[in-house]
């Protein structure tokens, strides 16, 4: 308990119930049990699918089968009664149980981008301020696990957002190719015999020192901060954690012999490390032209990975504190262009979340019937992000201080999406 | 060059009469005023091998030769940084990096593979070096930027205004690349709400976006094309209905083609806006700091506008701008010292590299070009890539900057402090160290020059730092290179321990 001096006395009952399945991820995996988070708050790590390009609504958890703007896709029905979705993810539909599903988030905002910025942050840009990473803020909120691995990974692009004016090892730590994650970690013995590494670490430290000191300056301490980071993951021994290689086969099966598959299976490995958050980008759903062969083969990339995590973490116990995300920064026209695509559209998306606290199987927000406008429960963004950060137990109206003092929420508004919370 | 001779070589500059603005700014007599006024000391004059790798970078984005250092280092010619200046300003290489950073600039971050399709970088980088060479004045080539139009390969100037326009999109790229460019003004808040500092609202953002709009960006050209309806332009939220007007308020005239307006706006806008915005991009290159107010404090107003006088005496050259600032006194001191120092200008410039020199220095130091002809030799579709130096840059310095800026978002944000996946892959990335040691690298070529162990270490050294090792440094590392190194190997990869050791460090990074 020596890492967690502070715990109240629940927190430790909690802790001591470690072996069970209930006890999930907080104590099983060493992420401890976070100070001042809210007590009622389930999730303690994240694990986002960023469909990056924009995914159609319509082709994927909104279908509108039969009408004007259906496009070619039929409805399957799933593990949850009232939600149907395209025919094109039939591994997910038999994990909707675990699921639920936002119909009609809004944001008025086209550009991916932008939009891409406020999915990531809650805030619209600003040129003079830049916001932090969601991961980040939940990082900075539940502290770190017990892991030399950064407490925030992207996997397979990089984020719009960093650590912004929080502390650098709150930024997302960015492993560009879900090919080969660990290829910049791991030292190969291809051109490093061993202990290469190590010793060229100390023969630096040596020769920086003199030069360094002399021209005192924020910006050479900052730059050693960064190579001290990025030292302390290069010689950890929790890298280990990439060695998805080592699952069981029938695992590796289940998750898919795929980059994504294989990505997905590391998110749980990271977490299960003590890794806060994990972020996977995949795309492009950007389907200006033959929107219906792209979504087609996207969705048939992202089934098995997404639904495999979900029973995954499902078996291990750990959804109830995992939180499982798939988002993307707006939805598709409803409306058919003459290049078989779909363009923007930010009137009315979809997100699907699970895990961390999060009921299953449910619908917030209906759109009518064509798909073009929201019938029923606008969601906003700020409403989204609220809904996180109380699964949390994240304090949005807390403040950070900015650049230039200025206090500012850690969200602007927005309202927890209640039906979502049992 | 000791500190008397900087001074009597500052004194010999007549300071010339008030009435007449001199192309010579006597910034010394600025800076011996500044300096008093703060009660500050400043500190001494640089040395020779800082200074020398200072301004080497500064106006050819590389670092120097080893034969260059050494010789600069022996010479005991009193003027000899004065002829090192004007040596520089006159190589192949200044033109090259003055066509680089202008690329840079005016493209942003987020050059991709599309832009070098249906863009002509090569064409752009000619120009540019042609520019420099010819010293074509500042405001000819902001007029060039924004008024150039036809095909890009004849008219590279074009290519800025093709790169910020997208098909279908309202020009709203452009109209903030323009403002940011040529007058140091951020627009970004106000194309979605009123801006809260500059005092612009959303209005007239889309007011002046709305003189870029008969252009259109095709495969190779840029098109001025007749605007059905002159004069509206709907925003991306639908919400606003513009006429044209400037961001002062003004309009074409009547009998005005827009290409020709537009240029002439900008350029007599008052307060010398673009003048003084060039005049600030270029003090911010060689000393890292504004002098125009904005997020990062005041500025320096009257610098700024003693630096604008002289620069329009002196025709608006930039080159005479550039020499100026790097011959002054203040540029040529020690940057050693507390942060303050610097900040108060009594100390030297001390700087990240830039993105650009962070390239040019980097393509040295693995001999990049040589390494990927190699790679790529058996890939004939690859090759063609090489067959246009400036492209085969374009596509380096594209897939570097992705490692360079993950958020990718600021278009005038240097290196920063370099991030953790940065880090990660300088230390340890596959790729690179094989570079460090690959037929053409810099420690094989070093290994095959000398056998003697002290002379590998010091040219290792000059290759990367620009200075010889200490004694202390030199004993240390002889011995490293024989415990660590395998002797069947010549010890290769002792020596690639040293490099690796210079490369990442901050001497090698930063701009002392």
């Amino acid at each position: 308990m020596s890492h967690c001096p502070n715990c109240s006395r629940r927190d430790f009952v909690r802790m001591a119930l470690g072996g069970s399945a209930a006890a999930g991820v907080a104590s099983k995996f060493g992420l401890p049990l976070a100070l001042g988070q809210d007590k009622a708050a389930k999730a303690k790590a994240c694990i986002l699918f960023w469909m990056q390009g924009a995914q159609s609504q319509i082709d994927t958890w909104d279908p509108k089968p039969g009408t004007e703007f259906g496009g070619p896709f039929k409805a399957i029905p799933t593990a949850a009664k009232s939600i149907q979705i395209s025919e094109h993810l039939p591994k997910t539909a038999k994990q909707m149980d675990k699921v639920s599903l936002i119909r009609t988030l809004n944001s008025r905002d086209p550009n991916h981008d932008t939009a891409t910025y406020l999915l990531h942050t809650g805030y619209r840009e600003n040129p003079d301020l830049q916001h932090p990473h969601v991961g980040s803020v939940i990082l900075e909120e539940l502290g770190p696990g017990k892991t030399d691995l950064p407490g925030c990974v992207v996997l397979g692009g990089d984020p719009p957002a960093g650590a912004a004016y929080l502390a650098a090892d709150r930024g997302p730590a960015i492993i560009d190719r879900l090919e080969n994650p660990s290829a910049d970690l791991v030292a190969s013995t291809e051109y490093f015999a061993k202990g290469t590494l190590d010793r060229r670490w100390r023969l630096l430290r040596g020769f920086e020192e003199d030069w360094n000191r002399r021209h005192a300056d924020a910006r050479i301490d900052a730059r050693e901060r960064t190579y001290e980071r990025a030292w302390k993951i290069l010689a950890s021994a929790d890298l280990k954690a990439f060695e998805v290689a080592k699952e069981p086969d029938a695992t590796r099966k289940l998750y898919g012999e795929t980059p994504l598959g294989r990505a997905a299976l590391l998110s749980r490995r990271l977490v299960q490390s003590g890794v806060r958050f994990v972020e996977i980008q995949y795309g492009n759903w950007d389907t200006h032209s033959d929107n219906f062969g792209g979504h087609k083969r996207l969705m048939t990339d992202i089934d098995t990975p997404y639904a495999a995590l979900l029973e995954d973490l499902g078996r291990l116990g750990m959804l109830h504190d995992t939180m499982v995300l798939l988002m993307t920064e707006f939805g598709r026209t409803p409306k058919i262009n003459i290049g078989q695509g779909r363009d923007h559209w930010s009137r009315n998306w979809c997100a699907c979340l699970a895990g961390g606290g999060i009921a299953g199987g449910r619908v917030v927000g209906r759109t009518d019937d064509q798909g073009l406008e929201i019938a029923e429960r606008p969601v906003g963004v700020g409403d989204l992000f609220a809904t996180l950060y109380k699964a949390f137990g994240v304090d949005p109206d807390k403040k950070y201080l900015t650049p230039g003092a200025r206090p500012l929420r850690i969200l602007d508004g927005g309202e927890p999406v209640s039906e979502l919370f049992s | 060059m000791s500190a008397i001779a900087v001074v009597l070589a500052c004194l010999l500059q007549a300071p010339a009469p008030k009435a007449q603005p001199s192309s010579d700014p006597d910034l010394d007599g600025w800076f011996d005023a500044h300096w008093k006024k703060r009660d500050l000391k400043p500190a001494a004059p640089c040395d020779d091998a800082v200074f020398l790798r200072r301004v080497s970078l500064d106006l050819t984005g590389l670092v120097p030769p080893p034969e260059e250092v050494r010789s600069f280092l022996k010479s005991a010619r009193k003027d000899k940084r004065a002829k090192k200046i004007d040596e520089l300003l006159a190589s192949p290489e200044a033109a090259e990096y003055f066509a680089h950073l202008w690329v840079q600039w005016l493209m942003g971050h987020d050059i991709d593979f599309r832009d070098l399709r249906r863009l002509d970088l090569g064409a752009l980088c000619v120009w540019l070096k042609k520019a420099w060479t010819e010293d074509m004045p500042g405001d000819e080539l902001v007029r060039a930027f924004l008024s150039s139009s036809g095909k890009l390969s004849e008219n590279p100037a074009a290519n800025f205004a093709a790169k910020h326009l997208n098909p279908g999109e309202p020009p709203a790229g452009l109209a903030r690349a323009s403002a940011r460019l040529f007058l140091g003004r951020d627009l970004r808040c106000a194309q979605c709400h009123d801006h809260p500092f500059d005092a612009m609202t959303h209005e007239e953002f889309w007011q002046y976006a709305a003189f870029f709009r008969p252009l259109r960006a095709g495969n190779g050209t840029l098109d001025e094309v007749p605007v059905r309806n002159p004069g509206t332009l709907r925003d991306d939220l639908g919400e606003v209905f513009a006429e044209p007007r400037f961001l002062d308020g003004r309009s074409l005239e009547p009998d005005e083609t827009r290409s020709a307006g537009v240029a002439r706006l900008f350029l007599t806008m008052e307060h010398d806006a673009v003048a003084r915005a060039l005049v600030d991009r270029y003090w911010r290159l060689y000393f890292g700091r504004p002098l125009l107010a904005g997020k990062h404090g005041k500025g320096q107003p009257e610098l700024l506008d003693l630096l604008t006088r002289s620069y329009h005496a002196g025709k608006d050259s930039l080159r005479s701008l550039t020499k100026a600032i790097v011959s002054c006194r203040a540029y040529q001191l020690s940057s050693e010292g507390p942060e303050a120092g610097r900040e108060a200008y009594a100390a030297g410039p001390l700087k990240m590299m830039n993105t650009t020199q962070f390239m040019r220095v980097w393509n040295h130091a693995f001999q990049w070009e040589p390494y990927f002809r190699a790679q790529y030799e058996k890939n004939p579709e690859k090759i063609a890539l090489f067959k246009d130096p400036e492209v085969f840059w374009m596509v380096r310095t594209m897939q570097a900057k992705e490692l360079l800026f993950p958020k990718g978002r600021d278009p005038e944000e240097v290196l920063s402090n370099g991030t953790d996946r940065l880090a990660i892959k300088l230390m340890n990335n596959r790729d690179i160290q094989l570079l460090m040691v690959s037929q053409f690298s810099l420690v094989q070529k070093v290994c095959k020059q000398t056998a003697d162990p002290e002379h590998r270490i010091d040219e290792l050294f000059l290759l990367m730092v620009s200075r010889p090792p200490t004694k202390a440094e030199k004993k240390a590392l002889v011995e490293h290179v024989r415990s660590a190194g395998n002797p069947a190997h010549a010890y290769i990869d002792g020596y690639a321990d040293v490099f690796w050791m210079l490369f990442n460090s901050s001497e090698f990074v930063f701009v002392g």
